[in-house]
């Protein structure tokens, strides 16, 4: 008898240590880093190529708590057709927004058109994923100055400076009732603005509210000429770095040309900018981030760093518990650089993708992607969104990222930009920008 | 060559030099990374720039009529450029400035650009004899030819509604064309320095003018509209391609004997040789693009023509003989040419493709027909004996014999210029496309082209104005029709840092220009290794065919 409650207890204790995730959560405490050392206690709750970074010593995570709700952070449009667009649309059969009672294509969607997901829905990945994209729209024009870097493991490698401007046409309601003949759901113009060689490179995007491939146009100074471009080469590696085109803000390819499941929701930890919300400025014209707010200094920065180069410095990010729901995608074509790809999107604020995982071809992994957020708000509190402070691409195989600075001194972000016009994206207007 | 050397230039050339240097300098201090030098907080004000190095070696010995002596191994080229760039939104400024009042009250939004650029090319200095005797013989116009100060780009930019108005010294291109021009022929090139081993926008030369465009919306199925216009004023410019200096290493292969009679003449600077375009281009659905366009403006290559001087003529009676080499001219001019045409690229889904297309009608353009362009050599002659003509060779230093001439030119009259409408058109394909064999983490971008030429009333006669070797009289012919295939093909790996490409366009003639290059970026150079080379007949580009090189150029970027 003692001997079979001694076998018992030997068993209990075994199943403890080898359950993968069993009793992880609870070990997690805000406060705690987590390093080499105690890499146990986040297994599951972070994707498994970021444990491993942890593991091997790449990274180390200081676990906390927000002090702010991330749900809170949805912008005003957002929240005020919550409540209004619960169960208003639906997805055909290729993914497009119908309008749930006439099956028709909705002539303009305010705010995000699915604010409650249900996980059993078949649909539920393809919601999230649009409403990924209308909370972006419901920050109005935006414009988005960053620094593409190279870093492999000897530190920075080169730069390119560039700015994203974006225009949407959908999801943000003070467009509604203007003239939208092209069907666009947005434009969006990407510069890039140094170095020399490539600088006045701008590519112009046309994205429809159909089934339409992109309309997308470059400008190359080498040949003085706006060139019709195929949308077909968003897998292809941006200007080569560790990203391409559709991995900005973790997903940014085109719903319909994808397929998606949702596999589960769980407890994770994702990893935030600051832990407190940081200073937003209205002006005449737009709101925008300020030079109070501090920029994410970066380990290839400092001598004594212990952590992979890439990484914010000391322990900068603030890795705090959340609600995630992971998704899987697959592109429709079969010339798409990679296999599978899997997001995990903040179920707290469902609006909000932290990770990308990449797989290959072949289904083996690849690299992963992470786009880390951050609250703003004006000291009024009455604009209060999250920002973009950093986005990052790791290559596992090459050991090598590539990270995008978002705000500091030198990035001014602009949201709600009234400079901006419709005409800006017309072909004519983008010819204005180009040498 | 025109530009002549004035007095105080050298002075105000080195305070030019001695500027940059410093500017450079100063702007380097401040950088650590590759952005943009910005004065201001805002970023409006963005100052950037680079400094270049290209020395270029011959591959093979000269031949023919090839006057640049140069053997396989010479340098021909070592070409120093520094550009400074500055770049500048007046938006932010226009609200607080108040001298920019106007512009606010006005609503206009306005920017401008200027770019410096500095070139010396020092194989006049440092190259084998064969190119530092020519600046012994002809320093003014060597040293003329082998640096340049510039005020290379400038113009503001004033945006209002749908109009935008674009003033200065800028480029413009339009079609759909690349490697060689149809719709894209209002910039003059400066072949002068590489001809087609260069890239073009390193060739184009800017000119001052206005510019505009109008957004026009949407007219029925047809979206995007922009009605286009330029104006080049004569008076404000009226430059045309530069011809290379005798002796230089691009020089065209021309037989000796006509160097001494060689006069280009260019447009002078009055209203009649202005430039001007109209272009409307748009869209029709998702993806069509088109474009309507014409335009006036001057060719790249001279019009060739014999003329004679006629007081330098032998008057003999009621005739005159040409005597002497003096009276005989080969007379270069720039006839301007008017161009109407259009152009289209239209995405095919289904196959990822970009097909492009375009077609141009060169009203009256210049051609060369040997025995209209030299019929000073084609008239009547004063024969005379063999022995005669000899010691004429000795006494004249050149066989006349050579020109086809059997005595003295009785009565010569100058040539003329014909004049053909001619056809113009392209086809061509862009595909991105996966060689995982070659590049599994990059694409390929496919560039081809096919180029037609048409000349509905041909003249058999019809010939590029370069003498097949070893005969001066006897030309290239060109034919009804005409047609040529170009490819371009390019990649990158180690994270964009390595960008190989194979440029390659083959005339159906028998004439194949090949042109691999391997760029490498080590932040902030720029290392790049070109390999250029002609071969096959003596036609269309052929003519350049003993020009084979390696370059090698190193690039500093400051921003």
């Amino acid at each position: 008898m003692r001997f079979g409650k001694l076998l018992s207890l030997c068993l209990v204790c075994l199943g403890l240590t080898v359950s993968p995730g069993s009793s992880a959560s609870a070990d997690v405490l805000a406060g705690e880093v987590i390093d080499k050392t105690n890499w146990e206690k986040i297994e599951g709750m972070v994707p498994q190529p970021i444990l491993n970074y942890v593991k091997k010593g790449d990274l180390a995570m200081r676990v906390d708590d927000l002090a702010y709700d991330p749900a809170e952070f949805m912008t005003s449009y957002d929240k005020e057709h919550f409540e209004s667009n619960k169960g208003k649309y639906a997805l055909n059969e290729d993914d497009l927004i119908i309008e749930a009672q006439s099956g028709k294509a909705p002539d303009f969607i305010e705010g995000v058109p699915f604010p409650e997901i249900d996980v059993d829905d078949p649909k539920a990945a393809a919601k999230l994923v649009h409403n990924h994209y209308y909370h972006g729209f419901t920050q109005g024009n935006v414009v988005f100055p960053y620094q593409v870097e190279w870093v492999g493991r000897g530190g920075f490698e080169r730069a390119v400076e560039g700015q994203m401007t974006q225009f949407p046409m959908d999801g943000y309601p003070p467009r509604k009732g203007c003239v939208n003949k092209e069907n666009i759901e947005r434009y969006s113009i990407l510069q890039i603005l140094a170095p020399f060689d490539i600088a006045g490179t701008n590519i112009l995007l046309w994205r429809y509210r159909d089934a339409r491939f992109d309309s997308t146009f470059g400008y190359i100074p080498a040949i003085r000429r706006v060139r019709r471009m195929s949308p077909a080469n968003r897998s292809d590696a941006y200007i080569g770095t560790d990203m391409c085109v559709d991995d900005a803000w973790c997903f940014d390819g085109k719903t319909t040309a994808f397929t998606w499941k949702l596999l589960r929701k769980q407890e994770g930890l994702l990893p935030y900018g600051f832990k407190e919300v940081q200073p937003f400025r209205k002006t005449s014209n737009a709101c925008v981030t300020t030079e109070r707010t501090p920029c994410l200094e970066l380990n290839y920065e400092r001598k004594d760093a212990q952590t992979a180069p890439w990484f914010p410095a000391g322990n900068k990010l603030v890795w705090t518990k959340r609600p995630v729901y992971v998704v899987e995608l697959k592109a429709r074509d079969p010339y798409y650089n990679y296999g599978k790809q899997r997001l995990w999107i903040d179920a707290g604020n469902p609006l909000v993708t932290v990770f990308k995982l990449i797989y290959d071809r072949a289904d083996e992994y690849w690299k992963n992607v992470w786009l880390v957020f951050s609250a703003v708000a004006t000291d009024d509190d009455r604009v209060r969104i999250l920002a973009t402070p950093y986005m990052l691409s790791i290559d596992d195989r090459a050991d090598h990222a590539t990270l995008l600075q978002g705000f500091c001194k030198k990035n001014i972000q602009r949201y709600y930009d009234a400079l901006q016009k419709e005409r800006d994206y017309s072909l004519a207007g983008f010819q204005r920008l180009c040498k | 060559m025109e530009r002549t050397v004035q007095g105080g230039a050298r002075m105000k050339r080195r305070i030019w030099v001695f500027g940059a240097i410093s500017l450079g300098l100063f702007l380097s201090a401040f950088l650590r990374e590759a952005q943009a030098f910005c004065i201001d907080e805002q970023k409006t004000l963005r100052v950037s720039a680079k400094l270049q190095t290209r020395a270029t070696f011959r591959l093979q010995d000269h031949e023919g009529y090839t006057y640049a002596r140069a053997t396989a191994g010479d340098l021909v080229q070592w070409r120093n450029l520094a550009l400074l760039e500055i770049n500048h939104d007046l938006r932010e400024l226009t609200n607080t400035l108040g001298l920019l009042w106007p512009l606010k009250k006005l609503q206009i939004e306005s920017r401008y650009h200027l770019v410096g650029r500095f070139m010396y090319d020092a194989l006049y200095n440092v190259g084998s004899d064969k190119f530092k005797s020519l600046r012994e013989q002809d320093p003014e116009n060597i040293d003329s030819f082998k640096q340049a100060y510039d005020l290379w780009e400038c113009y503001f930019d004033f945006i209002r509604g749908p109009w935008f108005l674009r003033v200065g010294r800028q480029n413009i291109a339009w079609g759909e064309t690349d490697i060689f021009r149809l719709l894209d022929g209002i910039n003059p090139l400066d072949n002068t320095f590489g001809g087609p081993f260069e890239d073009l926008d390193d060739r184009r030369i800017p000119l001052w003018m206005l510019r505009a465009t109008r957004d026009m919306g949407s007219v029925g199925p047809l979206s995007s509209i922009v009605l286009e216009g330029f104006w080049v004023p004569g008076p404000w410019d009226a430059r045309v391609a530069p011809f290379a200096a005798i002796g230089t290493p691009y020089f065209a292969p021309l037989p000796e004997l006509f160097h001494a009679a060689i006069r280009v003449n260019t447009p002078d600077k009055k209203w009649a040789n202005s430039r001007w375009g109209v272009r409307l281009a748009g869209m029709a659905g998702a993806n069509l693009n088109w474009s309507l366009g014409h335009y006036k403006s001057f060719l790249d290559t001279p019009a060739w023509r014999s003329a004679v001087d006629e007081n330098k003529l032998l008057q003999v009676g009621d005739n005159k003989l040409l005597t002497s080499l003096d009276a005989f001219l080969l007379e270069g001019s720039f006839p301007s040419v008017q161009v109407t045409g259009a152009s289209m690229s239209y995405f095919e889904a289904m196959t990822n493709v970009v097909l492009r297309g375009e077609v141009a009608w060169f009203w009256d353009e210049p051609v060369f027909i040997p025995e209209v362009s030299l019929s000073t050599l084609g008239g009547p002659t004063l024969a005379l004996s063999p022995p005669v003509l000899d010691l004429a060779t000795g006494l004249l230093g050149v066989d006349i014999r050579d020109l086809g001439l059997d005595g003295l030119p009785l009565n010569p009259q100058s040539g003329q210029i014909p004049k053909k409408n001619i056809l113009r058109f392209m086809v061509g394909l862009d595909k991105q496309l996966w060689i995982r064999p070659l590049n599994k983490k990059n694409m390929f971008f496919l560039s081809a082209q096919y180029f037609g030429q048409w000349v509905p009333d041909h003249e058999d006669g019809m010939a590029q104005p370069v003498p097949i070797y070893p005969n001066a009289i006897v030309f290239p012919g060109v034919k009804a029709y005409e047609n040529s295939v170009t490819a371009m093909l390019s990649t990158t790996y180690m994270k964009g840092n390595l960008a190989p490409q194979l440029a390659l366009a083959y005339d159906l003639r028998g004439a194949w220009l090949v042109q691999p290059q391997v760029g490498f970026t080590y932040e902030p150079f720029r290392f790049m290794i070109q390999y250029s080379a002609i071969a096959g007949n003596f036609t269309n580009f052929g003519i350049l065919r003993d020009r084979d090189q390696i370059s090698f150029i190193l690039t500093y970027l400051l921003s």
